[in-house]
């Protein structure tokens, strides 16, 4: 097996395995090893083959490449070649740092959209579970936990505007500078 | 690569035909030597050729028609495998740590949605775990 020292392949699978994660739990060990499938088989995989040299269910192997394809980071494609049809995946690498960018967009309107709820808005927490509840929440539960009856605390949000105001003028900073 | 794997029986049928050179073997040969009937042997050299594994030519073998079987160019020098190059210009370390750069979810996610940024849990995470750590090594 070829030695891989791209570090685009590299990094491309920690995010594919970090977004399959947060997907399903054990869907991020697939990711990784369709992406080092891909990478080394070269384009246009059928889906069949990958499950079947990976060893793995093979609608757990369907689902991750939709999910992969859903978000840009693979495609698939069709292509008539003289007499024969080849048809699979690849990895959409023209495509990738565009769709990179309006992904991070989108992660600055999330972030945003936190940002001004935390500042804005007044939250309660409970200082044993660290459970969060707006001030509507907060008097219907009375003031105190619902789940473990501590009695609930204002909740200063001044270092977490801080830190995610850090996080936008990075990703600001990124998309400026492009 | 986009095919199945040849079965044992299919494997040595294009081993004979490698094995046999440019002088090529005749199918009517090639059955005896495999060890099954004409009929399966038909089938294999259909699929090996489906393939382009192999080249076939008409000919006449003692006296019955049947084909001269070659191996093709193809086959003969398989492709060879290279790892796809990516180049990426963008250093996603940066952002990587963020949940919603991560998330399998950002595109259903709104204020009011199922999937809220306000009331994201994954979201709410990452800054207490950060804001935690900070406030740690400041002490």
């Amino acid at each position: 097996m070829p030695k891989r020292t791209i570090d685009g392949a590299r990094k491309l699978k920690m995010f594919a395995v970090k977004m399959l994660d947060m997907y399903h739990q054990g869907f991020g060990e697939i990711a990784s090893q369709v992406i080092d499938y891909l990478v080394d088989n070269g384009p246009l995989v059928p889906e069949e083959v990958i499950s079947r040299s990976l060893n793995a269910r093979s609608n757990d192997v369907r689902k991750v490449l939709q999910v992969l394809s859903e978000h840009g980071l693979i495609s698939f494609r069709r292509v008539a070649n003289r007499d024969r049809e080849r048809q699979g995946w690849y990895i959409d690498v023209e495509n990738l740092e565009h769709v990179i960018k309006v992904r991070l967009e989108k992660v600055l309107e999330k972030l945003k959209a936190k940002m001004e709820a935390e500042s804005n808005v007044q939250f309660y927490y409970c200082q044993h579970d660290g459970s969060k509840y707006t001030i509507d929440e907060a008097i219907e539960y009375e003031f105190t936990c619902p789940r473990c009856g501590m009695v609930l605390e204002e909740y200063n949000g001044v270092k977490a505007v801080e830190f995610l105001k850090k996080n936008i003028e990075n990703v600001e900073a990124f998309l400026k500078g492009e | 690569m986009e095919f199945e794997e040849l079965s044992d029986v299919e494997k040595k049928a294009l081993e004979v035909i490698a094995n046999s050179g440019d002088a090529g073997i005749f199918q009517n040969d090639l059955w005896k030597l495999l060890g099954v009937n004409s009929r399966d042997t038909s089938r294999i050299v259909n699929k090996l050729l489906k393939r382009g594994l192999i080249v076939r030519k008409p000919a006449v073998n003692r006296g019955r028609r049947t084909y001269l079987l070659l191996i093709s160019k193809k086959a003969a020098k398989p492709e060879k495998k290279v790892p796809m190059k990516i180049n990426l210009r963008i250093d996603l370390d940066r952002f990587i740590e963020i949940p919603c750069f991560n998330c399998p979810f950002i595109h259903k996610c709104y204020i009011g949605g199922f999937y809220n940024p306000i009331t994201c849990n994954w979201l709410e995470e990452w800054i207490n775990s950060n804001v935690v750590r900070r406030q740690r090594s400041s002490q």
